[in-house]
């Protein structure tokens, strides 16, 4: 059986001895290195050439994003299991994209490090459970048609039209009133009418309704 | 320069400028004048003596003719001389007893077919208005003239100086009397320069008798709206820095309560299990032990993690605004089972600068515990935008709303100081803040800051 070398890189002693000792139960996993640093951890990568690198992110010095952006590039074939406290879906799209092929929390260390291991071993991608839920949710949630009442655009007066666009851009009601040269309170019914129409819920609904409408192009709201 | 100098320089150059000009021209025109009567004075007198003296030639009465020069010259002070020469240039009668001085015949002449010649000696007497006035034509002979200047000179000097003298009195009552206007004028100000300074030092300050004054009142008037205004600012300031202060020691309590209710309970009953599981013997109950002991660790971890985000969120500082904020939306959704919407854009990954990212970050914080404590929203929209070398970011809810006037002008400034923190945090990054509400017509809160290009 060959054996898989793989490198720690934590910036907590106890951490990585906790490692040690659940891999250690592992005939066929050697620990070739440790690291403290996110440097040490690139350096250890560029020389050891380990199958596999376990891959913290809060280290001092550089971070495990920025150590996992130069292994990519420097030892493309070492594998990365990210092994976190953060839970944060955007690390986890940040990582993906960089290449990474397991993303596991701390907290599961003790019951998912291993099947991740085993997996990113069999050629296939792990994501923690937990985080695979949130990732549907954003897919979901991207995926959804924005404007729930799309047909009814065309309804829109070229007033309100330019009221949605310019809520759409973030401005306050009295700067839009100030544009227009309306009311604040015209500004108002203008928008709950629109909103009323589309049937939207929130500013951030209408953006994305604008959005979609390529009403926000190559605009400049501070003249 | 002081008010007071300008003023006395002011005044003294024009006193001086016009004395001394008026005295000039005064002597000029003044001189110009006595000339003129002077000639005049000169020339009736040798057209008076012409026709006695050409008789008196004709007849050869010399002695007549002598005694009428020495009259002449004896009854007016300024006749100098008169000298009757023939027609050959032998003096005929003369009022020089010694003779003639030298070269006063040549140096004066008609020129044949002029009445007369006027011209001015510099003698050892002063200056001598010298006439020539021929008799019958020159045919006779020619009478000389000397009139002193001297009596005309020093009249116009004598006035010249007494106008000189009148100028100088008359510059030093007018810079007197400016130096005097000038106190007058700038003892108010002078007032209210200490008056400022009582105010600096924190002492009050009296100067009620300064709104009287026409014009320094409206100024008193507008530094008294000033002291209030600043004073009303440090006074938020202070009342603010007391919230933040309170704010930071209820977020260390809140800490420290948190680390010893969840991870302190933890360890202490990890410690315990650990210590019963050296004990234990048989296999079967260790594993169970330790199963329970790990659920119980994950938990611990599980909060403190959401401690550390809480309390700064690493993505903050690792990923830019727009990730961390995104997953404090979501994560301010499902706590308060809000539906709490967030959309960017913009951004593409850019960052901006870590103030202002942290300011931002903030200001929405603040803005959505609003919403939670104050609207009863059901929904709230948080956007954020970059364009234009600016980040926009709103947070709207669709809650209760309130007056903001109102809120602004409240006596107790409670609860306008979450406000003003915001308005600070967008200000220390170059930014500006609004709030838009109406009762029951929900609330935006807009942030506006200034970007630089930190690149994407």
């Amino acid at each position: 059986m060959t054996q898989l070398r793989v490198v720690i890189a934590d910036d907590h002693a106890v951490v990585r001895s906790g490692l040690r000792l659940i891999l250690g139960s592992q005939p066929d996993i050697e620990i070739v290195g440790e690291a403290a640093t996110g440097e040490e951890a690139i350096r250890q990568a560029r020389s050891l050439r380990p199958d596999m690198i376990l891959l913290d992110i809060a280290m001092p010095g550089l971070n495990g994003l920025e150590a996992a952006r130069a292994i990519r590039q420097e030892a493309p074939e070492v594998r990365i299991v990210v092994l976190t406290m953060y839970d944060d879906e955007a690390y986890l799209r940040e990582f993906l994209q960089l290449g990474a092929a397991a993303y596991v929390l701390k907290e599961a260390a003790d019951t998912e490090l291993l099947a991740a291991i085993r997996a990113v071993q069999r050629g296939e991608p792990f994501i923690y459970p937990s985080l695979t839920r949130q990732l549907i949710d954003l897919y979901l949630k991207q995926a959804q048609p924005p404007l729930p009442v799309d047909n009814h655009e065309a309804e829109l007066s070229p007033r309100e039209t330019e009221v949605l666009r310019l809520v759409a851009l973030g401005l306050t009601g009295q700067q839009i009133a100030g544009r227009l040269l309306i009311s604040a309170s015209t500004v108002e019914t203008h928008r709950a009418h629109v909103m009323e129409k589309l049937g939207l819920r929130g500013r951030a609904q209408l953006v994305r309704y604008a959005l979609s409408k390529g009403l926000l192009q190559d605009e400049n709201p501070h003249p | 320069m002081s008010l007071r100098k300008k003023l006395v320089l002011a005044i003294g150059g024009l006193i001086l400028l016009l004395g001394v000009g008026g005295t000039l021209h005064a002597r000029l025109t003044l001189a110009g004048i006595s000339q003129d009567e002077l000639e005049r004075r000169a020339l009736a007198v040798s057209r008076d003596l012409e026709s006695h003296a050409g008789e008196s030639m004709l007849t050869n009465d010399i002695f007549g003719l002598y005694q009428r020069i020495n009259e002449l010259a004896t009854a007016n002070d300024d006749i100098r001389y008169v000298v009757v020469f023939d027609a050959q240039g032998n003096v005929k009668a003369s009022t020089f007893a010694n003779g003639l001085p030298v070269g006063l015949r040549d140096s004066n002449r008609a020129a044949t077919g002029q009445p007369y010649s006027l011209t001015t000696l510099s003698t050892s007497e002063g200056n001598v208005l010298d006439v020539a006035y021929p008799v019958q034509g020159g045919r006779l002979g020619v009478i000389r003239l000397g009139v002193a200047r001297g009596p005309m000179e020093s009249e116009v000097n004598g006035l010249t100086s007494n106008l000189l003298g009148l100028t100088g009195a008359v510059l030093v009552i007018g810079l007197i009397a400016s130096y005097l206007l000038a106190t007058v004028l700038t003892r108010p100000l002078a007032r209210l320069t200490l008056a400022a300074r009582a105010i600096t030092r924190g002492e009050p300050s009296n100067h009620d008798e300064l709104y009287s004054h026409p014009e320094i009142g409206q100024v008193a008037i507008a530094f008294d709206d000033m002291t209030h205004k600043l004073r009303e600012r440090e006074e938020e300031r202070a009342q603010l820095l007391a919230k933040v202060i309170g704010a930071q020691e209820d977020e260390r309590r809140r800490i420290s309560r948190e680390l010893h209710d969840d991870a302190g309970q933890v360890m202490t009953s990890v410690l315990l299990g650990l210590a019963h599981l050296e004990q234990a013997s048989e296999e079967q109950s260790v594993q169970v032990e330790a199963a329970e002991l790990r659920a119980a660790t994950a938990v611990a971890l599980d909060h403190l993690r959401d401690m550390a985000r809480e309390l700064r969120p690493s993505a903050l500082d690792d990923l830019g605004l727009e990730a961390a904020l995104q997953r404090y939306v979501a994560d301010y959704g499902r706590k308060h089972a809000v539906d709490a919407d967030f959309q960017s854009q913009g951004f593409d990954g850019s960052r901006l600068s870590p103030a202002t990212e942290t300011a931002l970050y903030r200001i929405a914080q603040e803005a959505l515990t609003n919403v939670v404590r104050h609207a009863q929203a059901e929904s709230v929209s948080v956007l954020l935008e970059r364009r234009d070398g600016h980040a926009i970011l709103v947070v709207e809810d669709d809650g209760s709303g309130f007056d903001v006037d109102a809120l602004l002008h409240l006596a107790l400034p409670a609860a306008k100081l979450g406000l003003l923190g915001m308005e600070e945090r967008a200000a220390l990054v170059g930014g500006t803040l609004t709030v838009e509400s109406h009762p029951s017509k929900g609330t935006a809160v807009f942030a506006e800051v200034p970007v630089a290009g930190v690149g994407p």
